[in-house]
């Protein structure tokens, strides 16, 4: 069996933020749920969301509406962040930064979705312990992505299509890297993923 | 290992031809300007065609050659252009590609035994 450092690490972390980002439909979110399925298979998780929607395609998973909610030690799954947290809100609102600083104290792993890190607080990012997950982005996006986040951007579209090359039989949206640990990971899908998680927010009304 | 390069358009465009190049070279000829790498290939051909390229004497003045070539490809580009050349050298060089979905291949494989 292979083994990969950046798995390995996942799931040892007790705490910490882990970033999903790349353009629409490229399977971020399926691919950080089945991470979480792969590192953490009986920890608790919920997705946070102030809008109002089931569940239930997510087994194991439960719903709350504000970080205040979120169990001790579990996973909390943010979808879209910037819906729930806006680009620049972090210098308007204390919320994400009170809750970023005791993650460590109650052992919360944050994970968000975001298709750019240029719409993306970068409070996630600057206090914890954070590890980013590149799925492939659009050569029009990469233009407006944050310059810190470019070249490692650009170093993921290159080397997502390198494995793609090297193994044409694994599903292409599978593949993520992760510019810390230098690797590129094919995750294996997690078995109850279908149209229903991926386009769950599409009867909710904005 | 995580390699942050402060870029402008330019370099930008300069790093994104030379990570989108999908030939594998080996990593000395990828550093050195492209007279020297013809040079030294057919420095190379000749000794390999008298089969003489594993010879140890030929092997250290190959080596040699290719540390001075090197040292002044890389003292000829202009800074960002190095630092974008590094930075894309180090990547081709450290990541690993990982298959977690096929459990039954076990080799380990990094670049470079996968270019090589």
């Amino acid at each position: 069996m292979r083994r990969s450092k950046a798995i390995d690490y996942i799931s040892g972390m007790e705490h910490g933020v882990i970033v999903a980002v790349g353009s629409g439909k490229q399977g971020k979110s399926c691919s950080l749920h089945s991470l979480l399925a792969l590192c953490w298979p009986d920890r608790r998780k919920c997705l946070l969301d102030p809008l109002d929607y089931d569940v239930s395609a997510f087994p194991g998973y439960s719903k709350v509406s504000s970080p205040s909610e979120v169990p001790v030690g579990s996973v909390a799954v943010i979808e879209d962040v910037n819906r729930v947290f806006h680009s620049r809100g972090s210098s308007k609102d204390a919320t994400l930064q009170k809750w970023l600083g005791i993650i460590s104290h109650k052992s919360t792993v944050v994970c968000i979705t975001t298709q750019s890190m240029a719409d993306t607080d970068v409070g996630f990012v600057r206090s914890q312990d954070s590890i980013i997950l590149h799925k492939r982005m659009h050569e029009e996006d990469l233009a407006f992505e944050r310059p810190e986040f470019r070249t490692n951007q650009a170093l993921a579209n290159h080397w997502i299509s390198e494995s793609v090359r090297i193994h044409p039989d694994t599903d292409q949206r599978a593949w993520c890297f992760l510019p810390r640990f230098n690797e590129c990971v094919a995750i294996p899908k997690v078995g109850w993923w279908s149209r229903s998680n991926s386009h769950m927010l599409r009867d909710v009304v904005p | 290992m995580t390699v942050n390069v402060v870029t402008d358009g330019d370099t930008d465009r300069i790093l994104s031809l030379r990570m989108s190049s999908q030939v594998p070279l080996p990593r000395e000829i990828s550093l050195c300007g492209p007279r020297d790498a013809e040079r030294h290939f057919a420095w190379m051909g000749f000794y390999e065609a008298m089969g003489l390229d594993s010879h140890p004497l030929v092997r250290l003045l190959a080596k040699r050659r290719l540390d001075i070539a090197m040292a002044s490809a890389v003292s000829r580009a202009s800074h960002l252009d190095r630092v974008a050349h590094y930075s894309a050298w180090l990547g081709r060089e450290t990541v690993r590609i990982v298959d977690l979905t096929s459990p039954t291949s076990d080799d380990d494989a990094d670049l470079g035994s996968d270019e090589g």
